[in-house]
């Protein structure tokens, strides 16, 4: 399955591969603003995203050559963000303990009682449980979910077989939902 | 966003709270400050790298010379020999003294008999085991 990508971007990306950095630089400007959306929503402030985002671009234009359309390119640009990311982290990214999940959620209780809105709160929850996902199983969900891609394309863009992909989804969907009930569980023995 | 493969019906809310999750996650305004500070960074590594083949050229000279240096450097210390050789070489060439030569023989027969016969003991001592019978058996 392939992902062309419009006239105009295949062209500025072949460009880009000959080394035109001018062109690489068009293709950017219309990846940056979801780049940094996404950026946002996983780091701590503005300024990590903004790191975060320069070290993806970079890491792009340096493997560029990599890319091969057999997934979207933003797909392949949030695979990189992602793994970015996941170095940014170092070995905390690898698992979160659960003294730590339930310190989290005994902030988050407290947050609670200033009656803070519940979206924010499940969005609080749900990226606390996606840290404490292990990497392999958060790249999927965060791809699935966050950048749109389907299976086959996130099969592609990571380069393992698309069971592996449908195996690892299911996995941390389990865990994120094992995740919740045990939030759940310290939320109702601490009212 | 949609989801319609691998759908499980237990996983139905956790698929549900992330997709309003995601949702929530909007489009940043482009910043050309980053996008410009970035490219700038790019185009010094686009630049830099044009004379890469150069670059490592010149990292195997570096590299050659510093083992040149070193491999001059270990040179005399290897040819040194140890300490344990020097006492070894002086054990194998201290204690043999060399017999004499004809013309030491010639010389000595010349000035007397005993310088002479001083000169064979010498040599019999060196050449001959202690035990040999030379030295128990009396001349006839």
């Amino acid at each position: 399955m392939t992902h062309a990508p419009t006239d105009d971007t295949a062209f500025l990306l072949a460009l880009a591969r000959e080394g035109d950095v001018d062109a690489f630089s068009q293709v950017m400007e219309t990846a940056q603003p979801r780049l940094m959306g996404q950026a946002l929503a996983m780091c701590a402030n503005p300024h990590q995203a903004q790191d975060l985002v320069q070290e993806t671009m970079i890491a792009a234009w340096k493997c560029l050559s990599r890319f091969d359309g057999s997934c979207r390119l933003f797909t392949w640009l949030y695979v990189i963000l992602l793994r970015q990311h996941q170095r940014s982290l170092g070995w905390f990214s690898r698992r979160i303990p659960l003294a730590t999940m339930e310190q989290q959620a005994a902030a988050e209780r407290q947050e609670a009682a200033t009656a803070e809105a519940p979206d924010t709160l499940e969005a609080e929850l749900l990226q606390a449980m996606m840290t404490a996902l292990p990497a392999k199983y958060r790249e999927v969900v965060r791809l699935r979910f966050y950048a749109d891609a389907t299976e086959p394309e996130i099969a592609a863009a990571l380069g393992i077989p698309q069971g592996t992909v449908k195996s690892r989804l299911h996995h941390a969907l389990e865990k994120l939902r094992r995740m919740k009930d045990k939030m759940n569980q310290l939320r109702a023995s601490a009212h | 966003m949609k989801t319609t493969d691998s759908n499980d019906d237990g996983h139905r809310d956790m698929r549900a709270a992330l997709q309003r999750d995601a949702c929530r996650v909007k489009d940043e305004p482009f910043d050309a400050r980053l996008h410009y500070a970035t490219m700038h960074r790019i185009r010094a590594f686009a630049g830099a790298g044009q004379p890469r083949i150069g670059s490592w050229r010149w990292a195997m000279a570096a590299a050659c010379a510093v083992a040149l240096v070193l491999a001059l450097l270990a040179a005399p210390w290897r040819s040194q020999p140890s300490s344990r050789g020097i006492v070894r070489n002086e054990k194998h060439i201290l204690p043999v003294a060399q017999p004499s030569s004809a013309w030491a023989y010639q010389s000595a027969a010349n000035e007397s008999d005993e310088k002479l016969l001083a000169m064979l003991d010498r040599d019999a001592l060196l050449l001959l085991p202690p035990t040999a019978s030379t030295f128990s058996t009396p001349l006839p």
